[in-house]
């Protein structure tokens, strides 16, 4: 048996109460923690909570799937902050314990994307699927991350943009918005990014919503985890809500 | 010294009037008599007393080369020459001869306009007189040809003077084939040599004489009159009728193209520029007024000077004191300039378009660096130098103290030596020294010893191997780790054509291509499918690598992984973690994530490198070794020593021939085999042997060899002994 059980976004506060107990019963629980971030202490206080030891998995053992021939025997548990399936990673694990015939018990729980998107206050509606800003370097830039960008922005939609890590954090912001600058240059697209808004630490106690212009958010620096949402032409309730809800960074 | 120095004095006054230079060079096959020549010539214009001519080589000027009696550095000589009442200015570069010594040869031709192929009369056109004429024209350098060593005909072949002419040619003929085969299109018919004409004269360099059409119809000599001549022991009276210098020069000067003649058709071919801006124009028509445009053909270490940069100037004048740009390494002021004479470099002032300077003071100027009074000129073609090391060595301080030292004197070498690799191995942390042969690393360390007296020492020389494929492999699927993209290649061994048009340079290496659109013509006219053709994508040593898919979403962001997955394998192979050698690896297919953090390059360089390695293990991977051709000539007596020698080395004689009393023998032996072969050839023969060798690329291992050959490289480099497969690859 395998449960893949999403814990939410506020540590073992957002556990339910059927995760609780599928916890507690599960021979052998480990956590992912690389695709990603929880927040502080958030193994030590669950371990405390369901009296087991959880076991860290590294990026290697989460893609070689080595919990799967545990799960064909005993009850194996496998905690992912915020909701269980949003990465490819994870339906690929269910996927290759299906194909072992492996029973999968699935967890849903809160997204940061949607998180995201309703604490910034703008439309779900209005918002496209999410993409990752990988870190760039000469041999791998891609520029299809800005031409989604633009593609959403013709059509009017915001961009939910996730972040690489690096050393489990998030590439620092300066770097994030470098990169789509220079991606916006190399495809020719200046100045198509306008308005972002820097969502850091979602549901963690210290969390900071700051919306702005690209140019002065390059002065910003945020704590990691933190994802943006390249904004399209805002409507008014739009607007109203984020400058309400934000932190703004207009300068000058 | 006196007349030396008068004849610089008359050089001087002849620089600036191009149309009375000559810049020419001396290629031979080794022991074919290029060094006497050069020094004959040299002695005849009054550089050096014609009693040492021949006898002292003054252009073996390092001490080893005189002692080795081969030529390692290509010196330049200039001298004067008198021809139909005018003085001409002749710099003569001499390039080695000996096959570990290919580089030099290459750079030389830049150098030059015309050059003297000398054939020995006894061996005839041998395979590296067709590797230098090869090289010439490549560089559009017109040729004449001497034909050498005459007086052995008579005296040890005892040919008479109609034997003689059919010798001559059939040497003729196979000169021109060579001509024919090999020269720009536009001069295969002129470039031809005939006896007629007199762009070929015969002669004896080491006795001093020759002899040429046009001057037999001055001097009426006939053949049957030098017959008699040599039979009686007169060559000294032959000599003296019929000056070598003289008739070598007045070929020269009549047939070889003075620097204005030649740059007009050969600026294209060595440079890419705009031929209609202010140096483009300047070099085709050899403007001294123009700007400074040199390129260095070869950098000389001096213990004194330092850095010696010698190269061809094709435009402008370089002046004492200037400033030049030197292309990848800045700016260097000319603190002395000079014209060389064999070891001496005699200053001079300024040095004008059409000749040959050496500067000091272009620091970091290394051969093939292209040298301007422009800050942006557009650097002259890499010269084509595609010899690969075939034997290294492990080097070390004897004294841990000259660690620093050594590491600079390496730098050093490498920098005046191109042929030379050094590399450090990232596992043990000793540095590796790679060369052309077992003698071009003697060489080396000999200079290293006693030139930089660095006490080092080293390894016992190791064969440098070579991985191929021996039929289609694949398509393999290679899979990255998170299993989200999947990448698919074949990989089949590249035809030999196109294989010797990378070793020629005209397919260039790496992945950013000038001028795709020719180059895929090229590969069209090899044989190479259009539509692959178009695909191309990376040359990494001999090996390509194509992209045939069609319409893959963001597979254009992943190439630049894939070329280093490519370029990490061929340079890795999965035999033995050795160079491969001509293969090619075609990307058929690949599915990829949506999302790019999903497809980085922790992701993408894993799933190239296991796709086209499993796709290797399927095709059968198969090991090359080294192998060089050795020309042997011993007495008949001796045969069957110097047969035995080369059977013990699992060696293969491909040629036997009897000349009087004399066999010689060709034969192709492994690398691996000729380790420490002077020596025992020597002691095998009693010392009555003359050989030489050069290298002929690559054969497969013997299969029954193969794998504890493969087992003891990799144990060697701290690998487990068994390489892995197929399923190992699919697996990852």
């Amino acid at each position: 048996m395998l449960n893949i059980i999403g814990v939410g976004l506020r540590g073992t506060g957002s556990i339910t109460f059927d995760e609780f107990d599928a916890l507690r019963t599960s021979d052998l629980v480990y956590i992912d923690q690389y695709t990603s971030i929880g927040q502080p202490g958030l193994v030590r206080k669950i371990s405390a909570m369901i009296d087991r030891d959880i076991v860290p998995l590294t990026r290697e053992e989460i893609e070689n799937g080595s919990i799967l021939p545990e799960a064909e025997t005993k009850t194996v548990s496998l905690i992912v902050v915020g909701d269980p399936l949003m990465a490819t990673t994870h339906n690929e694990i269910r996927y290759e314990a299906m194909s072992r015939g492996i029973p999968v018990r699935i967890f849903e729980n809160a997204s940061i994307l949607n998180a995201a998107i309703g604490k910034a206050g703008i439309m779900v509606y209005k918002t496209a699927p999410p993409v990752s800003l990988p870190k760039v370097s000469d041999k791998f830039f891609p520029v299809s991350v800005i031409e989604k960008i633009k593609r959403n922005m013709d059509m009017g939609l915001h961009t939910p943009v996730l972040i690489d890590l690096e050393d489990q954090e998030n590439i620092p912001l300066h770097d994030a918005l470098n990169s789509l600058l220079q991606m916006e240059k190399k495809k020719g697209y200046d100045g198509i990014i306008d308005e972002i808004c820097v969502l850091s630490r979602i549901s963690f106690p210290d969390e900071r919503i700051i919306f702005g212009k690209i140019a002065d958010l390059l002065r910003e620096d945020v704590r990691s985890p933190y994802m943006l949402i390249v904004l399209s032409k805002l409507d008014d309730n739009e607007r109203r809500f984020i400058t309400s809800f934000s932190e703004r960074t207009i300068r000058g | 010294m006196g007349r030396k120095e008068d004849n610089i004095e008359k050089a001087l006054k002849i620089v600036e009037h191009t149309e009375l230079v000559r810049n020419i060079g001396i290629v031979a096959h080794i022991d074919h008599g290029k060094t006497t020549l050069s020094d004959n010539l040299i002695a005849g214009a009054g550089m050096m007393s014609e009693e040492l001519a021949g006898k002292q080589l003054v252009l073996d000027y390092d001490e080893q080369e005189q002692a080795r009696g081969i030529t390692i550095n290509a010196a330049v000589a200039s001298m004067v020459h008198t021809f139909q009442g005018k003085e001409y200015l002749i710099n003569l570069i001499d390039t080695p001869g000996h096959v570990d010594f290919g580089g030099d040869v290459t750079r030389a031709m830049r150098a030059v306009d015309g050059v003297i192929v000398v054939v020995d009369s006894v061996e005839g056109v041998m395979p590296q007189t067709e590797t230098v004429i090869r090289q010439a024209l490549r560089e559009h350098v017109k040729p004449v040809l001497f034909i050498n060593k005459i007086d052995r005909l008579i005296n040890e072949l005892r040919l008479n003077s109609d034997e003689m002419q059919k010798r001559f040619t059939k040497i003729i003929t196979d000169v021109n084939r060579l001509i024919a085969k090999y020269a720009p299109q536009q001069f295969t018919k002129d470039w031809q040599v005939s006896v007629q004409d007199g762009r070929v004269a015969f002669g004896s360099a080491y006795n001093n004489w020759a002899i040429s059409i046009p001057a037999m119809a001055e001097t009426k000599i006939t053949f049957k009159d030098i017959v008699e001549y040599v039979k009686n022991g007169k060559q000294k009276e032959l000599a003296q009728k019929n000056q070598l210098h003289k008739i070598i020069l007045n070929m020269v000067i009549r047939h070889l193209p003075d620097p204005k003649t030649a740059q007009s058709y050969r600026i294209k071919q060595i440079w890419k520029g705009d031929l209609d801006s202010e140096v483009g124009k300047a070099m085709m028509t050899c403007d001294y007024k123009g700007p400074v445009a040199m390129m260095v053909t070869k950098i000389i270490i001096d213990p004194h000077a330092g850095e010696i940069a010698i190269g061809r100037l094709f435009s402008g004048t370089v002046k004492k004191g200037t400033d030049l740009y030197i292309s990848g390494a800045g700016k260097g002021k000319v603190q002395t300039l000079a014209m060389m004479v064999g070891p001496d470099r005699i200053p001079v002032e300024e040095v004008t378009a059409g000749n040959i300077a050496a500067i000091v003071g272009l620091k970091g100027a290394i051969a093939g660096a292209t040298v301007s009074s422009l800050e942006n000129m557009v650097p002259f073609e890499p010269m084509i130098h595609y010899s690969e090391p075939v034997v290294t060595l492990a080097i070390e301080a004897k004294h841990t103290a000259d660690l620093p030292r050594l590491i600079e004197v390496l730098r050093d070498i490498s920098k005046a030596d191109p042929s030379i690799q050094v590399d450090i191995n990232q596992e043990t942390g000793e540095h590796l020294i790679s060369g052309m042969g077992e003698l071009h690393l003697d060489v080396t360390l000999y200079r290293i010893k006693n030139d930089y007296k660095v006490e080092v020492e080293t390894s016992d020389p190791i064969v440098v191997y070579r991985e191929t494929v021996e039929k289609k492999g694949g398509p393999f699927e290679g899979k990255s780790p998170n299993k989200h993209n999947r990448f698919y290649f074949e990989v089949e061994p590249l035809k030999p054509e196109v294989i010797q048009a990378i070793e020629d340079g005209d397919i260039p290496q790496g992945s950013k291509f000038k001028d795709k659109k020719s180059l895929v013509e090229l590969l069209v006219s090899k044989g190479i499918d259009r539509d692959e053709a178009k695909g191309l994508v990376c040359v990494e040593g001999t090996n390509m690598m194509f992209d045939v898919t069609r319409g893959i979403q963001y597979l254009d962001e992943t190439m630049e992984l894939l070329i280093e997955a490519f370029v990490e394998v061929m340079n890795r192979g999965p035999l033995a973690n050795e160079k491969v050698f001509g293969v090619k690896a075609r990307l058929v297919d690949a599915k990829l994530h949506e999302d790019s953090i999903h497809r980085g390059p922790a992701q993408v360089i894993p799933a190239g490198r296991n796709a086209i390695y499993g796709a290797m293990c399927e095709a059968k991977r198969v090991l090359l070794e080294p192998v060089q051709r050795v020309f042997i000539n011993v007495p008949q007596e001796e045969m069957g020593a110097a047969i035995n020698e080369i059977q013990q080395r699992r060696g293969i004689i491909e040629d036997m021939k009897q000349e009087g009393e004399e066999i010689s023998l060709t034969a192709k032996v492994p690398v691996a085999g000729m380790f420490g072969f002077a020596s025992a050839i020597r002691g095998a023969t009693g010392g009555k042997v003359l050989w030489s060798f050069e290298n002929a690329g690559y054969q497969k291992v013997p299969p029954e060899l193969q794998d504890s050959i493969v087992r003891s490289i990799r144990e060697r480099k701290g690998l487990r002994p068994e390489p892995y497969d197929a399923d190992y690859y699919a697996s990852m």
